[in-house]
Order: C-alpha cells, then sequence, then structure tokens
C-alpha cells in the first residue's frame, strides 16, 4: 500500500491496530479537523484513503488516483457524489463516522498492504481494475443503472471500462458471468432504449392481438371475432357452433393488427427508441452487447503479484518500434528455439538479465513512473548496442537479453558494457543487477523469469 | 417373326376383338383431344392489347418451406405485374413450420417483398391455411401457389385476360417440372405434365370440363372463393375448390402462357406416396363428394359438370378399374400369348404417346427442351402402363375400402377425424 509511509503506519500501530491508518486526503471542502487523524489536500503527500468531503468533480478524482502511489486506495465518500466508486459513504464527517470509516476500510488496507501495488505503465490502468477486485475481495459485479443502464460501481465510471474488462477478460485474468443483454441505438450507441412493438408495414405502436380460431370441420381458419356471437363461437363459414376446444376447434395462433394501416401479421417487430438521440432502431438491426460480471482468476492474481499481464503476446507499448524487441512470451519461444539450434550444431547460446535492483525504492523516490521511465531508456540502449540475430524483452523490472554465438563469459563482458551505457543514458542512479545464463542453465533461467 | 405373322394373318373384326381395351377406352381419348386441341388453336383469338386492371393477392401457404421460400418470393418480386405498383399483394402463411420458415418470411418482408406474414402453431393443414391467408387478401385475384414453384415472369399477367370475363371464377396455370433433369424418375414427371397439363387441360378447357385448378398454381376471383367458403378440408383440397366454383355457376379456365415450374418427387418411394394422395382424393372428391352432379333431379344440372365428373370417373376410375379385367381376359383367352399381345397393346400406346408429345411439345412455348424429352418418351409410356395404373388401382382400393386418405398425414389427425366424422 504505497500511500502509507512509515509514520502513518506506526501511528496506526500506536492504536493497536495495525490496519487503521490515520492520514487522509480529503477532495471536496476542506480543510478537516478530527482528533486522532491527520487531513490534507496534497495528493503527492502519502495518504491511506481518500475522503470526499464534499462534491468532487469525477475527471479531478481521477487525475489524483492517476498520480497516486496505489490507484486502489479507498475512498470514504461524505459529499453524495455519484459515478465514482465508493468503499464507505457517510452523511457528516465526525469522530463517528471516522471511526466507522476506518473499520470499514480495515480490510481493504489490509490486502492492498499484503500485496503492493506494482504494474507495468501501459499496464497499470489494467492493474488496477484486477486491484480494486482482489482488495475489496469481492467480485466486479454490474448493476443496472438510471444513468447509463448498466454500470459497475466497485470501478467507477473511468472511460473505455467495458472494453478493459472484456480485454482482461479474454487474457484469462477475470471470468465473466454473463449479467445482461442490452441493444444498442443505431445512431448514438446508447443502451437507453424505450422497447415497443410496432407493425412490420408502417412501424405504427397501434396494434391490437387477437386469438386465431380454427374450426377442424370446414377448415375456416381466421381471427376469433369472426366466430363471436354473443357468448359463442359460431363458425362464420359453415354456421356450426363450436363447443369443444380441441376436438371442434383450436386456436393456433394470433394475429397482431395495425389500427394505423389495417396490416396484420403473426408477430409485430420489436423497435427500440432511443432516450437520448430519439433515433428509432429496429430490433433486427440493433447492436447486441452482453454485460458481464467478472471474477478474479489465479492468471489475474498472478498478474498482480507480478505487476504485468504476462500472458499478452504483444510487446509492451514502451518497446514498440525497437526492432530487436519482444514479448517476454515471443522471448521463451525464441530462445527455446536458439537453445534446441545451439544443441544441434554445438554452438553457445547465452540469456543475460539486467534488472532493477530496488524498483520499489525507485518507486518511491521518483514516482511510479520511474520503473517504466528507466526500462524504456534501458531497452532503447541495449536494442541499440545488439547484433545481427539478438533480442531482447522487457518484464515489469529487468530487460531480458537473446545472445545466440556468445559464450558466458563474452555475455558477462557484452552486460558490463550495457551497465555502462546504461548509467550515463538514464536520468536517475538505478542499481543494476545482472545475470548470465549459458546453455541448458538458460532453460532453467528462463523457466524461473 | 411368329408373333408378326399371327398378327398379321388376324382380320379386322379379331383384331377389334383382340384389342378392344385400346381401341373401344384409348384412342379415342387421343383421336378427341387432338381434334379439340386442333379446332381450339384455329379458333384461339390474340389476346386483348391491355390487361385488365385487377389487383391481386398471392397467397403462399406452407409446413416446413424455409429453403424454398426465399426463391419462389423473389421469383413474385419479378413478376410484371409487380412493376405496377400497389397492384401486387403477398401473403405468406406458415402452417406449423418447425424450420424458421417464419423468420425467413419476416426477413423478406423486412425487405419489402412480402405483405403479410401469418403463423399458427401446430399445423392445421393446407386448406386452413389458405383460408386464413384468404381472410388477409385484399386483391380482386387471388394466386394460389405452392411455395416450392416458381414463375415465367408474365406468368401472373396471363392470368388476368380470363378474369376479364365476370362468369370466369378460376384460372389454372400451366405446370412444369423444374428438376427435369435430375433423374429418369423426374425426366418421366416432366413428359407426364407435358401431356396432361399442359396438353390435357388445354383439352378439358377447350371442351368446358376443365375441373382441377392445381393448388400448385392457380389464379382465383376472390369474390368467388368467398362466395363457395373457401377451401374444406380434403386431401385434394384443390380439386375440391375448383368444383364447389363450378358448381356455383363459375367458369373454370386454363392460361397455358400462365407457367410456373415445380419441384417433383426424385425418388419412386416419393413418387408412389404423392401419387397414392392423389388418387384417393380423386375418389372422395369425385365419387363421394360431387357424385350427385350426374342426378338429373338436382336443382343444378349442367352438362358441362356431368362432362367434367365423367372425364375423371372414366379416364381415371374406370379405366383403371377395367384394365386388369382386360389382361385377365387376355390371359384366359390366349394364355401365355397374352404376353406378346400386351406387349403389341404398350407398343400402341407408345405411338400415341408419341402423338400425344409431339402436339404438346408443339403447342408449348419452350419447344426445344420439350423435345429434348423425347429419348425416354419410351420409358414414359412403360412407366404409365406398367406402374402408375397399378398405383391408382392400388389406392381406388384402399379408398375405397378403407377410407384411407382420411387418415392421411397431409392434414392432421385431429383436423380430419372431424371432417371423417362428419
Amino acid at each position: 500500500m504505497t500511500n502509507l509511509d512509515s509514520s502513518d503506519v506506526s501511528a496506526a500501530a500506536s492504536s493497536g491496530d495495525p490496519f487503521l491508518p490515520t492520514q487522509f486526503l480529503v477532495l471536496g471542502d476542506g480543510p478537516v479537523n478530527l482528533p486522532g487523524a491527520r487531513f490534507h489536500s496534497n495528493p503527492s503527500h502519502p495518504y491511506a484513503a481518500i475522503v470526499l468531503a464534499g462534491p468532487v468533480d469525477p475527471a479531478a478524482l481521477n487525475d489524483v488516483l492517476d498520480q497516486s502511489r496505489d490507484p486502489a486506495a479507498p475512498i470514504a465518500d461524505f459529499g453524495g457524489n455519484r459515478g465514482v466508486r465508493r468503499d464507505f459513504i457517510g452523511h457528516a464527517l465526525d469522530a463517528n463516522s471516522l471511526t466507522a470509516m476506518q473499520q470499514k476500510l480495515a480490510p481493504i488496507w489490509r490486502r492492498l498492504t499484503e500485496l503492493p501495488f506494482r504494474a507495468r505503465h501501459d499496464e497499470r490502468a489494467d492493474v488496477v481494475v484486477l486491484r480494486l477486485a482482489y482488495s475489496r475481495d469481492t467480485a466486479i459485479e454490474a448493476r443496472f443503472s438510471a444513468d447509463t443502464v448498466i454500470e459497475y460501481p466497485l470501478q467507477g465510471r473511468a472511460p473505455g471500462l467495458r472494453r478493459r474488462l472484456e480485454n482482461l477478460a479474454d487474457l484469462g485474468a477475470l471470468r465473466r458471468r454473463h449479467f445482461a443483454r442490452a441493444h444498442l441505438c443505431g445512431r448514438c450507441n446508447s443502451a437507453r432504449q424505450l422497447a415497443y412493438e410496432a407493425c412490420p408495414k408502417c412501424g405504427s405502436a397501434d396494434l391490437t392481438e387477437e386469438p386465431i380460431v380454427h374450426h377442424y370441420r370446414c377448415g375456416c381458419q381466421e381471427p376469433e371475432s369472426r366466430f363471436i356471437a354473443g357468448r359463442l363461437l359460431i363458425c362464420p363459414k359453415c354456421r356450426r357452433e363450436l363447443r369443444h376446444f380441441g376436438v371442434d376447434y383450436s386456436k393456433p395462433g394470433s394475429v397482431v393488427q395495425c389500427r394505423a394501416c389495417g396490416a396484420a401479421n403473426a408477430e409485430p417487430d420489436p423497435q427500440f427508441a432511443c432516450l437520448d438521440c430519439a433515433a428509432v432502431t429496429p430490433a433486427r438491426v440493433a447492436t447486441v452487447t452482453d454485460w458481464y460480471h467478472y471474477d478474479l482468476t489465479t492468471d489475474g492474481m498472478e498478474a498482480l503479484q507480478t505487476g504485468t499481464l504476462g500472458r499478452s503476446s504483444a510487446p509492451p507499448a514502451f518497446v514498440a518500434g525497437n526492432t530487436r524487441a519482444c514479448s517476454p512470451v515471443e522471448f521463451q519461444l525464441l530462445a527455446a528455439e536458439q537453445l534446441h539450434v545451439a544443441h544441434r550444431s554445438n554452438r553457445p547460446f547465452t540469456v543475460a538479465e539486467l534488472g532493477i535492483g530496488d524498483p520499489d525504492v525507485l518507486r518511491n523516490t521518483y514516482g511510479p513512473a520511474s520503473v517504466d521511465t528507466a526500462l524504456r531508456r534501458m531497452a532503447e540502449v541495449i536494442g541499440a548496442m545488439l547484433s545481427e540475430g539478438e533480442f531482447l524483452a522487457p518484464t515489469p523490472t529487468s530487460i531480458l537479453v537473446g545472445l545466440p554465438e556468445t559464450t558466458a563469459s563474452e555475455a558477462a563482458q557484452v552486460m558490463d558494457r550495457m551497465r555502462l551505457a546504461i548509467s550515463n543514458a538514464v536520468p536517475m542512479p538505478i542499481d543494476l543487477v545482472t545475470k548470465v545464463r549459458e546453455g541448458d542453465t538458460a532453460t532453467e533461467f528462463l523457466r524461473a523469469s | 417373326m411368329d408373333t408378326l405373322s399371327f398378327l398379321a394373318s388376324i382380320d379386322t373384326p379379331d383384331l377389334v376383338l383382340l384389342f378392344w381395351f385400346a381401341i373401344v377406352f384409348e384412342l379415342p381419348r387421343y383421336l378427341i383431344g387432338a381434334i379439340v386441341v386442333a379446332v381450339a388453336e384455329l379458333a384461339r383469338r390474340p389476346a386483348a392489347g391491355n390487361l385488365p386492371d385487377f389487383s391481386v393477392s398471392v397467397l403462399l401457404v406452407g409446413h416446413n418451406e424455409a429453403a424454398a421460400l426465399d426463391r419462389c418470393v423473389h421469383g413474385l418480386a419479378a413478376q410484371t405485374i409487380a412493376r405496377r405498383r400497389g397492384r401486387m399483394q403477398v401473403i405468406v402463411v406458415d402452417d406449423g413450420s418447425t424450420d424458421g420458415m417464419s423468420a425467413v418470411a419476416r426477413q423478406l418482408q423486412t425487405a419489402g417483398l412480402v405483405d403479410e406474414v401469418m403463423r399458427v402453431q401446430p399445423r392445421g393443414g393446407k386448406s386452413a391455411g389458405v383460408n386464413l391467408g384468404l381472410s388477409r387478401c385484399r386483391g380482386d385475384i387471388v394466386v394460389i401457389a405452392d411455395i416450392d414453384t416458381t414463375f415465367d415472369d408474365d406468368a401472373i399477367d396471363a392470368f388476368l385476360p380470363f378474369f376479364g370475363n365476370p362468369r370466369v371464377g378460376a384460372v389454372s396455370g400451366d405446370l412444369g417440372v423444374r428438376n427435369v433433369s435430375s433423374n429418369l424418375i423426374t425426366r418421366q414427371q416432366a413428359i407426364e405434365y407435358l401431356i396432361t397439363i399442359s396438353l390435357g387441360r388445354r383439352i378439358a378447357d377447350a371442351l368446358g370440363i376443365l375441373s382441377i385448378v392445381s393448388g400448385a398454381f392457380g389464379a382465383f376471383r376472390r369474390s368467388a372463393v368467398a362466395s363457395v367458403g373457401g377451401q374444406d378440408v380434403e386431401v385434394g383440397e384443390d380439386a375440391d375448390m375448383t368444383m364447389k366454383l363450378r358448381r356455383a355457376g363459375w367458369r373454370i379456365r386454363f392460361a397455358p402462357e400462365a407457367r410456373a415450374l415445380t419441384h417433383v418427387p426424385e425418388t419412386m418411394a416419393g413418387l408412389i406416396a404423392q401419387r397414392l394422395r392423389w388418387e384417393r382424393g380423386t375418389v372422395t372428391i369425385w365419387l363421394r363428394k360431387f357424385r350427385g352432379i350426374l342426378d338429373p333431379r338436382q336443382a343444378i344440372f349442367r352438362l358441362s359438370d356431368v362432362g367434367a365428373l365423367l372425364d375423371v370417373l372414366f379416364f381415371q376410375l374406370t379405366l383403371t378399374l377395367v384394365f386388369p379385367g382386360y389382361v385377365l381376359w387376355l390371359w384366359l383367352r390366349l394364355g401365355v400369348f397374352a404376353v406378346t399381345v400386351l406387349g403389341a397393346v404398350l407398343l400402341g400406346y407408345a405411338v400415341l404417346d408419341l402423338l400425344a408429345f409431339a402436339l404438346a411439345a408443339s403447342l408449348g412455348a419452350d419447344m426445344r427442351s420439350a423435345w429434348r424429352l423425347l429419348p425416354y418418351l419410351p420409358w414414359y409410356t412403360i412407366m404409365q402402363t406398367v406402374v402408375m395404373r397399378w398405383i391408382r388401382l392400388i389406392a381406388i382400393g384402399q379408398e375405397l375400402v378403407w377410407r384411407s386418405s382420411y387418415r392421411d398425414p397431409y392434414v392432421p389427425f385431429r383436423v380430419m377425424s372431424q371432417v371423417d366424422q362428419a
């Protein structure tokens, strides 16, 4: 839980419960003074939770969370805010509600502390989605909403949230459970639709429905009104009375008659009128969207622990354009192939890793984006130094390098040159750790990586 | 050689005595037909320049016809009458289908090719479906067609001049075989349709005794259909309604230019099942329901109706029933030599069929396609004489003894059982 600093934890420890922190970031109306807690309004200072003391612009809150050391920090709302994720809702910020808030948030703090936040810069938003589910120990539940039709309260109203959830489900980090199917407006894609039945011919909703009666004996089959004579059913064709349903006659369907144009059909046309743009979309052409609840999977937990969605086969965005770079998955495949070739031709192949010794220190000192910045520069430098056939892949805290036709000792010399070049290129001091494995030992090393 | 020399040695009275069945029953049929068609063609007047401005409702009733519906409806969209805006209404009745037929119909409705779609579940039978559709028809003329039928582009317009005569209640279209080249069975049926429908109905029309407007493709004056209460529950509901119209005083005509193609059975089992149903329907309708036509004491007694009834009773029932007697008579009289005589009879039929075929082909619009069937004519003669005649005999026997048509799955049992009790 990187929003907490040591003083806050020690203060909590002195209160007897290690998971009742006392530093809070206040947004909305401020300042707030309550005994036993420290409230501040500086997002760059440590805090255990965000307290919304009054109405807050959701965009402003998102900006704060983007800069936060742990974007999954709990949020307590005392300002009646809507459209933001809220872990605690109170009416008045006083000593009692503060205690209640602390007790409600304690399990969240506990889980956040147990699994510190780590994420590659370009996967930060995805990991936060998973982290919210993990830290609240709950599924990502969808629910109907008056404003947006369907929303995920746990996640708030983040732009592109559904697409992000679906991507995570595709990657296996989340498991879907169906919640609802929504039809979208053909013009504005809104899901706020009024469904109604319309005449297939003229589109009018002024419809009446009437059963069809089939008189078996003479084959007459017409709407029921043609048979009704007072309290009896009399066949309009043969004038016989229909007395026994299932023997004399049946009602094998119904006819929907349009009072506007007179057309009759077996079924009306479902249509949707958009409550946002007033466009009418026939159901047959309306885009259908399925909405799901999502459960965190073991792959999702793994992603939280490693800070990256390792199943992605695409190289990270920050090495895009680097022709020597590939994703970790591709690196494994390439390395395995090179090892196979090395075995067959009795030639050397070495895998080396240049890692950041203490990424958490780097984050705490230079900000949450510092690790990604360092990795990007490292990948650029290493990529420029590699020869034909050599390749690299970034992990959350290191760069892997594949060196065909290179022995371990030669690789160690190459690594030394790279460390020097990186030290000159990266604008912050980094404790670089080097590992070199040749031949069969590289296989075990790759598996561990 | 012995056979030929024997046949050459017998004199004319003995020849007549030996081949009496063919000479008494079959030869006049062909001769009358040829003469009537020749006279009718000579007396034929060119069609009027302007088509009567009738509106038309096309009624398509089907059970599990999802696969065929699209082609049929697109064929209707290509009709010349469809170019005259608002003059054609298309109604589809899904009679208890389980193959998604109504969904296909709805798609066609969305595309603007179908006006109304009705659906009942479970199946009520063809006549009930037609009656439901008739209640929604708004055109002056109602065209009833099978969904596996496709049409010449001017087929529906070809009906309309006949309705210029206010006494005409129904007009039969000409039917051909679409899957003609599938196998020998379909080619045989193509020749059969050419001779019995294209030529046979032309003859019946010229004589004023046409007794069936096929449910596969026919046109009806809506007021005429309403006057007889639509269709009744029958296995041969099309023939039944035609006879009801005749009895109500409406004239029935044949439009050879109103041409449509239908899909015929491709297996012998399918063909036999179809013909057994048709022939049983013949017994039910003409022998049971309309035999009163022959009673001169009835309020409505018309010679044309008598002619129509006798045409069916004689050529379809009597000939069929007498033929086994003729074979038996030959066997008793000649012993094994009867086989030789029957062979000669078969040869005689082949010659007569050739003449009928030539006449039908020469009158048809697509003469070249018709003549391509000529090599299969002997097969047609054999099928008609050796197979179809006996199928007809079995069907008549089944219907007279067991009333089999009342258990035919063509009409649901719960419906037909009510009719059988009536």
